[in-house]
């Protein structure tokens, strides 16, 4: 068994080698900067963003295929979008009841899986090959989304800007901005340091996750497996803070709504408690 | 559903709280005295607007994770105080009359 092991670590670290030696006649390690592979009309396509396409294009054709012949009893690819659809469910519920939850659930799962797509990704050996940009530099073709800042800045900024539109659109002018102030003086600290938040610490887990794999693949491959788990078990820690973070961010700013609900008896008790007993996942 | 003792909040929220707290006070603070740093240089106040600017910003973290907090635990909350009626009225309707 441990024979084996060893081998196909041998033969891993023997296939990524020259990707490894030709990447380090670019970068040693990873840099932040996205290197850019090619130009679409003059705007430049780094590898962060083309590895963003590819995984938004497996989603949406695995979605697609998956779920086009639907049955009562789920089986094959169904089942697995129906466990993360039913987890999902019982989050949201359980965070913002059993309305906004549902409304607001499509988004959170969606930037879930690309997160947590785009960081599995990263950690494919696939990531080694490298090509010759226009620029004749050698650069890898394939780096993930998440360990470019600009590609969570944007998802982070996209998520908060949602949460003030729905509190501006639920609060109203006048009680939007009492709100920045009333009750907590410093309210208004958090529309910038959301953003920066969500946005750094994922880029920082992710890049760092880069780094690592590469230090490691030519300081010691043959426990290449070791960190390449960690990273995968990062990828989806960090694809559920993002998204719980953006589902609290988002039930926070439309709180009043459930308040409003309440008066109307829209959630009946029962409704709220079956939603709340459904799943407890996590 | 389990019975609980009290509000709570799962392992995911707890370190999303956790991990947002963290990266909060670092961001506010840093935040804070780059603003209270560049206000002393416009006024010629040596350092008392940065003094304040890392101040507020420990405040800021602080209470604005507490409101994150409290907003997580405000779900539960209710469902636990619904669980409680509902245990409470059930032990009512099993009381005998007189």
């Amino acid at each position: 068994m441990l024979q084996s092991i060893g081998g196909f670590a041998q033969a891993f670290a023997q296939a990524t080698a020259p990707h490894a030696a030709a990447a380090e006649t670019a970068s040693a390690t990873p840099q932040p900067p996205a290197e850019v592979l090619f130009h679409i009309v003059g705007i430049p396509v780094t590898n962060s963003i083309f590895t963003a396409w590819i995984v938004i294009a497996i989603l949406v054709l695995f979605a697609y295929f998956s779920t086009r012949n639907m049955k009562s009893i789920p089986a094959g690819a169904q089942n697995f979008w129906e466990l993360i659809i039913e987890l999902w469910v019982g989050v949201t519920e359980q965070t913002m009841g059993r309305r906004r939850g549902r409304r607001f659930m499509p988004l959170v799962v969606t930037a879930f899986l690309f997160i947590l797509f785009s960081n599995w990704f990263g950690t494919l050996p696939i990531a080694y090959f490298t090509i010759r940009n226009a620029e004749g530099m050698e650069v890898p073709i394939f780096r993930s989304a998440n360990s470019d800042l600009n590609v969570t800045a944007a998802m982070a900024i996209m998520m908060i800007a949602l949460a003030e539109f729905f509190e501006f659109r639920s609060l109203g002018l006048l009680g939007y901005l009492k709100g920045l102030f009333l009750p907590n003086p410093m309210r208004w600290l958090e529309i910038f340091t959301r953003p920066l938040s969500l946005s750094f610490r994922l880029f920082g887990n992710i890049f760092a996750g880069e780094v690592l794999l590469a230090t490691m693949l030519t300081v010691a491959p043959y426990v290449m497996f070791v960190f390449i788990a960690l990273e995968l078990f990062v990828g989806l820690i960090q694809a559920l803070i993002f998204s719980m973070l953006s589902l609290v961010f988002l039930s926070i700013a439309t709180v009043h709504e459930d308040a409003h609900d309440a008066h109307g008896a829209h959630d009946s008790m029962e409704s709220e408690m079956a939603a709340a007993t459904h799943g407890q996942p996590f | 559903m389990a019975n609980r003792t009290g509000p709570s909040i799962t392992t995911v929220q707890a370190l999303a709280v956790a991990s947002q707290f963290g990266i909060t006070l670092a961001i506010s603070v840093v935040l804070g005295y780059f603003v209270g740093h560049w206000l002393d240089d416009r006024l010629n106040t040596s350092v008392i607007f940065t003094l304040i600017g890392v101040l507020l910003g420990l405040v800021g973290a602080t209470t604005n994770t507490v409101r994150l907090y409290r907003a997580l635990l405000r779900k539960s909350e209710s469902e636990w105080h619904a669980q409680t009626t509902e245990s409470a009225r059930t032990a009512d309707d099993g009381k005998p009359n007189g």
